[in-house]
């Protein structure tokens, strides 16, 4: 058993690094390759109304150039709705203003802080449009960016959500080149294993498009989850609507540059997961669920491993110290076979997804040096927030209304 | 000045059991091809004493091998491609969502409590809105406020 238990934990990174560089592969060479670069998107059959949508909580500091590429989306038909969310700085009067320059720019202004989903259902009520594109109050949209998601969602009318492509802006430390290759080369991969497998996790939340007539028989986003993003792309995924992964739709983010931003990011994260997980695995066992098993399965392994790598570890550093009976005893340092294709696991899925990110960002394979540390940090950091973030998810009481709180935006 | 070259070339013009055909029996010729070179990539991998390394290593009896490691490999790439087919081939073209209409603002408005047309039309028109919810986060009130000039603009900081 403890064997079992062991191979586990040492397996099973190998094992999902080669599912996500085989799935990202294949959705490569089946959607990606021969499609048109991302300057040139495809024409739509029609171009409806889109609404973009951006929640702002103290976003004063940046929301001016947040609506400026908003404004300069190349798209012709949308207007833009701005959710002043009881911001205790001066974004309200920066959004007032603003309106003054930009005649689509919209304005909804809570007097208290709601949370981003009560923000994003208001827009939902105020938007003249069937298509929702939605991006955070400190993300810059790619000029093409809305062209690109309006395309999947118009052209496909089983497409309920569609998720951009997240690129980090902050990248003046190591942890900044970190999360740089992470987008790339863990969730950029994610994203596309995902799309082949045919469901994914989640939209990000930072970039999403979304079909209201979709998110109106879901019933919009729910107000008391920490993750508002993995919860709709559930919830839209159980009632059947595909979510699809469109990569040239980038958007421009900044990302906590401090251990304590990063951690609580990610707490949130993992917290996130075990309450969707929680709250729906009970709607995913029939069989008309099942391509969302995958992501389920997933979820709970990886949980699983989570706790159980946390056990081997602590044996391990007790063994160092104080000698442990042999069916107790962990395998020493020396690197086997083991050591070397992990090694050589990792290059290959940087290589592979630089190959593959290469036609969105130049120069990108500066950032390999850097890398090397990212899947100890990914895996470590994982391993953490799961342990802590899932007795958190269950022993939350249900309902409780999620608020913002100002995220750490890195060295600016 | 080169000529142009008349060449007609649409392989995409072929069925894709005619491409498959055509591609396992390149692939096979080439496999005849490289089983030909054996005798000398044996001579090779006996002068470097590779054989040895084999017998140790990747048919060594401990788990944690090579072999295994590509077994993992093996097994990840036909699950993932499995599945990812399977998919594909059942959902391609499916379109049993065309029926799906767009749902009118007033059955939205619904959904969130606010019948009132008046401020659904507030809420529709407007560039500069207020809205009050209580604590169970319905909404409770819409404000319109004016839309603003340039001169009208504050210079100072101020929260709403």
């Amino acid at each position: 058993m403890l064997k079992f238990f062991l191979n586990f934990a040492f397996y099973y990174p190998l094992a999902m690094a080669w599912f996500w560089i085989f799935g990202a592969i294949n959705y490569y060479l089946r959607r990606e390759r021969k499609g048109p670069t991302r300057t040139h998107p495809p024409e739509l059959p029609y171009w409806p109304k889109a609404t973009l949508v951006v929640p702002c909580h103290n976003e004063g500091d940046n929301v001016r150039e947040t609506v400026a590429y908003l404004a300069e989306q190349d798209y012709p038909d949308f207007e833009i709705i701005a959710i002043n969310d009881g911001s205790r700085d001066n974004t309200g009067s920066v959004l007032d203003e603003l309106t003054t320059i930009y005649p689509k720019l919209r304005v909804l202004h809570f007097p208290k802080n709601q949370g981003k989903a009560m923000g994003l259902r208001m827009a939902a009520l105020a938007s003249n449009s069937e298509f929702l594109i939605c991006i955070d109050g400190d993300a810059l949209l790619d000029r093409y960016a809305t062209r690109w998601l309006m395309w999947q969602l118009v052209t496909w009318p089983r497409v309920g959500a569609v998720t951009g492509n997240p690129r980090i802006r902050n990248r003046s430390s190591l942890l900044g080149r970190l999360q740089v290759g992470e987008f790339a080369s863990i969730i950029g991969l994610i994203k596309r294993a995902q799309r082949t497998s045919g469901r994914v996790f989640t939209v990000s939340g930072v970039i999403a498009g979304f079909r209201r007539s979709a998110l109106h028989r879901i019933g919009y986003w729910s107000t008391d989850m920490v993750t508002e993003d993995i919860d709709v792309s559930w919830r839209l995924q159980i009632d059947h609507w595909d979510i699809r992964y469109e990569p040239n739709a980038l958007c421009w983010i900044l990302m906590p540059e401090t251990l304590r931003g990063l951690w609580k990011q990610r707490l949130r994260w993992a917290q996130g997961g075990a309450e969707v997980s929680r709250r729906y695995f009970k709607n995913l066992l029939v069989w008309r669920s099942r391509r969302m098993w995958p992501v389920m399965v997933e979820y709970i392994s990886s949980a699983i491993w989570s706790y159980v790598m946390l056990v081997v570890l602590v044996f391990g550093l007790i063994g160092t110290i104080v000698p442990l009976p042999t069916w107790l005893s962990m395998p020493g340092p020396f690197p086997t076979w083991y050591g070397a294709m992990l090694g050589a696991t990792c290059i290959v899925q940087f290589s592979i997804s630089m190959l593959i990110d290469r036609r969105y960002e130049e120069q990108i394979g500066r950032l390999f040096f850097w890398i090397i540390w990212y899947p100890l940090a990914f895996w470590l950091l994982g391993m953490l927030t799961t342990v802590v973030g899932v007795p958190k998810a269950f022993s939350k009481k249900i309902g409780t209304r999620a608020v913002w709180e100002s995220p750490d935006r890195g060295i600016r | 000045m080169r000529a142009e070259r008349p060449i007609v070339s649409y392989p995409e013009r072929q069925s894709w059991k005619q491409r498959l055909t055509s591609r396992t029996i390149g692939g096979f010729a080439w496999a005849i091809w490289l089983y030909l070179w054996l005798p000398v990539l044996s001579t090779v991998l006996w002068i470097l004493g590779l054989r040895t390394a084999y017998i140790h290593i990747v048919r060594a009896p401990d788990e944690r091998s090579l072999l295994l490691i590509f077994v993992i490999m093996l097994i990840c790439n036909v699950i993932v491609s499995g599945w990812s087919s399977y998919n594909y081939l059942r959902f391609v073209g499916n379109t049993k969502r065309r029926g799906t209409d767009v749902v009118p603002h007033e059955e939205v408005g619904r959904l969130f409590g606010v019948t009132d047309p008046a401020i659904l039309s507030l809420l529709l028109h407007e560039r500069r809105l207020n809205l009050y919810f209580n604590d169970a986060g319905a909404l409770v009130r819409v404000d319109a406020l004016e839309d603003l000039d340039v001169e009208q603009v504050p210079t100072e900081a101020s929260t709403v």
